[in-house]
């Protein structure tokens, strides 16, 4: 029987908005660190967001948007001679991107390669670059020989230079870039026989190798919705009481947080205290509870006088906490952390999990954990999981999962030391 | 100067900018710049903006020269000359006496942009060290490999895309797992989302305001 | 085969990084760098693959004086694989990506560049993914790559930073185990790393940097052993000596070991 959540409307696809962003990101620390020819160089800006766009292919009002951004953005971190020119020009420069890519305008092939990069990347820098320069004539009266023998063959120049950019990094980028999105229906991923039932307060740890499916698992739980991912059949979850199968996505991510493997990605805004209130502030909580909560947890985590701090100075230990203290913040009754200590020192993961143990301690958190190095967890965790191709091999306490990983060879190299030990000489006097 | 809210700032540069346009008076332009060079006193960040102003100033005169070169009258070249630093610098002032998260705020609340674009910028803004590092992380990992930067500008440029290629990839991979994050995170279902950051207009505000456009009226009026 | 004497560095007046640095590597070996973090471990290793010049000291690889090698010359002598692959990959398919470093190296044809990519990749079990795009490889696989990748050029010594984190615990198993097989055939193996599990079982020499001083040189076994020397140097123990400790058994380097001791040992019972 498929789950509830499979048949509920899926929601906004919000990749357009995350691809845009981190390539215009690039694209502003391009111009300042590529290398250039007299100052002039690529306008990265464009070429990034020209890519963004003809990964995504959104609307024409989106493109609208899209060039917004990189125009506010371009006014904000350089220091423009003439800042407002980039307001007109690049909206202007992403609606036409955005109008052509969507209908594949400039979908031309020679011998089954594509040059819509080219063209549109050429085109985009042509109508952003020339607006920009038009404007800065007009506005600041330049003669017409600098407009036309020095400004618009640089803009050309620039356009020539971007497409080439465009043409190189569009095909790899695209490749990459619908491997999950364009899944066919043999190909999606599922989870089978998963019988879980966990009480409020309990320490779970999940474990099995990549690609067993600790992830999906995960992220099915906490309410994400993945384009990869079929459905969890023959199973049934239940956590603190709620039947996760049978509850609609909107209900889960309200009482559950999960910090992802990926947890610089989490992070979104520039400082501390404002990515607590990011959450909350999405929740539509007033500014007084907001600030008090933001208070509450930063304390709890121990983040509390890094309050005012750049995220990016943070060291990455720092940033997980940070990554659980927003998830405290919605007062999540069950926090998942995907491979929390996967790439921090030793000491940083003995820290991470004292600080789990005194989070579940303190608030009676559930707290669901997925690791491949069982030695952090093991002082702590109440419960396991064996997962193996998509479907729990085991579920129990440690010992007897542990046990059962050894006997059926199921992961037995994330056995720890002193437990394999102790199996194999209980094995050798049978 | 800090105190004022977002928009007021906004409007106000918006203002400066569209008197310097009113008038074709070179000494109405110097006045004008001399107000901004009186808010700079008004700034915490001084020794930043006054840098700012410098760099600007030298674009004027460079744009000056160039003017007078092609052959334009002295005061036409004069006065696009002021105007260019008069803009530049009241968009200085603007961003350096405002948090971002201010400056987003008040563009979604007072500017009826929508949501998702505000909040692009102030991502774009955080992710920018990030990647400034990776840049040069990428740049010393293929450097072990034997990549070097040499030769023509053309074959540099090229040869950067060793750089560029796997920063680009690393966030086509990473925009996958913002994506499920923020839809986590009740970013696309939040209909009343609050804001933390200060967007009400105070006496202060309208006082300011109601002081610039006299003072810009009376200028354009007397020159 | 390597030998670094004398080395120092420092940022500034105030802050010294490195100091006295004197080590050699031989050839054969496995020598592990150990030390917690803020201890130079870094700065050392950026200075051995001429990222970092020395500000004091010299390098002598093979005899040759390298103390002012950059990175890019140093390449074909060192292979560095950087801790984590995604930073380096950028190439269409698996076999470019893996043909790169040999190719930027002077008097090597593009046809020689692909035999010995070939070779490397079959070298470390990645055969038959030559035209994959690299992106789309496993997180281990992508590893493997990057060690491929710096195996193609053929260089002396390989230099292997925390070549197992983040990977999955089976990953991790054949990752030593590549390396194991790599160094029986002849390779120099420097690692990085902070797992004392994987330095006591595979390495045969470390040193281990405290405060930018070289806190130990010589062989892990006699650094484990004496537990007050390992922990003043901010590092665990192994956790086989460890467990040896607590059952009363000699000191042991693998888990078949203390099986072995605990099996002969009168009275054991589960």
């Amino acid at each position: 029987m498929k789950s509830i959540r499979f048949c509920e409307e899926k929601s906004e696809d919000l990749r357009w908005l995350t691809i845009t962003t981190l390539l215009l990101a690039i694209g502003v620390i391009l111009r300042m660190v590529s290398p250039n020819i007299g100052g002039i160089s690529l306008n990265w800006n464009i070429v990034m967001y020209t890519l963004a766009i003809m990964l995504c292919r959104p609307t024409p009002k989106q493109g609208l948007g899209i060039g917004f951004v990189s125009g506010l953005v371009a006014t904000m971190s350089s220091k423009a001679a003439l800042p407002y020119a980039n307001l007109v020009s690049d909206p202007l420069a992403g609606l036409v991107c955005a109008t052509l890519a969507s209908k594949y305008l400039l979908d031309f092939k020679i011998r089954k390669v594509s040059l819509e990069p080219v063209l549109l990347v050429f085109l985009t820098t042509f109508v952003s670059g020339g607006s920009f320069v038009l404007i800065t004539k007009v506005i600041l009266s330049l003669p017409m020989q600098v407009f036309l023998y020095a400004m618009m063959p640089a803009v050309l120049l620039v356009a020539l230079l971007g497409s080439i950019a465009g043409q190189i990094l569009y095909r790899p980028a695209n490749k990459i870039f619908n491997a999950t999105a364009n899944v066919s229906a043999e190909n999606k991923y599922s989870l089978k026989d998963i019988q879980m039932r966990v009480e409020k307060g309990a320490f779970v740890v999940i474990t099995g190798v990549n690609g067993a499916g600790k992830t999906s698992l995960l992220q099915t739980i906490a309410g994400a919705n993945m384009n990869y991912f079929d459905d969890v059949y023959n199973s049934t979850i239940h956590i603190n009481g709620i039947d996760v199968l049978q509850t609609k996505r909107g209900e889960l991510k309200k009482r559950i947080g999960m910090v992802m493997a990926d947890y610089e990605g989490q992070l979104v805004t520039e400082c501390v205290s404002d990515e607590i209130d990011f959450s909350l502030e999405n929740a539509g909580l007033s500014i007084e509870k907001i600030l008090q909560r933001r208070d509450d947890v930063l304390q709890m985590v121990g983040l509390k006088d890094m309050a005012g701090k750049k995220i990016a100075v943070l060291s990455g230990g720092q940033k997980q906490r940070l990554a659980i203290a927003v998830m405290l913040a919605l007062h999540a009754e069950i926090l998942i952390l995907d491979e929390p200590v996967a790439a921090i020192d030793p000491e940083g993961a003995a820290e991470i999990y004292h600080l789990l143990q005194k989070i579940r301690e303190s608030y009676h958190t559930t707290i669901i954990v997925s690791e491949h190095d069982l030695k952090y967890v093991m002082p702590y965790a109440t419960q396991m999981i064996v997962m193996e191709d998509g479907r729990m091999k085991k579920a129990g306490s440690i010992k007897e999962c542990l046990k059962y990983m050894y006997d059926e060879n199921i992961y037995p190299e994330a056995i720890p030391l002193k437990t394999k030990i102790y199996l194999k000489l209980g094995e050798s006097l049978c | 100067m800090h105190n004022l809210a977002a928009v007021t700032k906004i409007l106000l540069a918006v203002l400066l900018s569209i008197a310097s346009f009113l008038t074709n008076s070179v000494s109405a332009l110097v006045v004008f710049f001399s107000l901004e060079c009186i808010c700079v006193f008004f700034l915490k960040k001084r020794g930043i903006a006054a840098k700012a102003f410098m760099i600007m100033m030298i674009f004027s005169f460079v744009l000056y020269g160039i003017q007078i070169l092609c052959g334009t009258a002295y005061s036409l070249a004069a006065l696009s000359a002021i105007r260019m630093a008069i803009m530049a610098d009241s968009i200085i002032l603007m961003l350096l006496s405002t948090a971002t998260q201010q400056i987003t705020a008040a563009l979604v609340q007072q500017c009826y942009l929508s949501y998702n674009y505000a909040f692009m910028v102030t991502a774009v803004l955080r992710f920018v060290p990030d990647f400034l590092e990776e840049s040069r992380s990428v740049r010393e990992a293929q450097a072990c490999r034997g990549y070097r930067s040499n030769g023509n500008p053309l074959r540099r440029m090229m040869a950067y895309m060793m750089v560029i290629k796997p920063m680009v990839f690393h966030a086509i991979s990473r925009s996958q797992n913002m994506a499920v994050s923020l839809e986590l995170r009740g970013f696309s279902t939040a209909h009343n989302r609050t804001f933390v950051a200060e967007t009400h207009l105070g006496m202060m505000d309208y006082v300011v305001f109601a002081f610039f456009i006299i003072v810009c009226g009376m200028v354009i009026k007397i020159f | 085969m390597l030998k670094l004497m004398n080395i120092a560095y420092s940022y500034d007046k105030d802050h010294q990084v490195l100091r006295n640095i004197d080590f050699s590597v031989e050839k054969g070996e496995i020598m592990a760098i150990a030390g917690r973090n803020g201890s130079g471990k870094t700065t050392l290793t950026r200075i051995i693959i001429g990222l970092v010049l020395a500000k004091q000291g010299k390098i002598e690889l093979d005899g040759e004086d390298v103390t002012s090698t950059k990175a890019y010359d140093m390449a074909r002598k060192i292979g560095y694989v950087f801790q984590n692959p995604d930073r380096q990959l950028f190439a269409n398919t698996v076999i470019e990506e893996t043909m790169y470093a040999s190719q930027q190296q002077p008097g090597c044809t593009k046809e020689k560049a692909c035999i010995q990519a070939r070779e490397a990749l079959h070298d470390v079990g990645l055969e038959g993914v030559e035209n994959k795009s690299p992106q789309l490889l496993s997180r281990g696989e992508k590893q493997r790559l990057a060690i491929a990748s710096a195996l193609a050029a053929k260089p002396e010594i390989l230099l292997l930073d925390e070549p197992t984190s983040g990977q999955d615990c089976r990953e991790r198993t054949h990752l030593l185990r590549l390396i194991r097989r790599l160094n029986h055939e002849g390779m120099t193996i420097i690692l990085v790393t902070h797992d004392m599990d994987i330095i006591e079982e595979h390495a045969n020499h470390i040193i281990v940097l405290k405060d930018g001083l070289l806190g130990f040189n010589g062989i892990p076994t006699d650094l484990f052993s004496d537990e007050e020397l390992t922990v003043s140097l901010g590092l665990e123990l192994p956790e086989t000596i460890s467990m040896s400790k607590e059952m009363g058994i000699p000191l042991c380097r693998s888990a078949a070991e203390i099986y072995e001791n605990l099996k002969r040992r009168p009275g054991t019972h589960a």
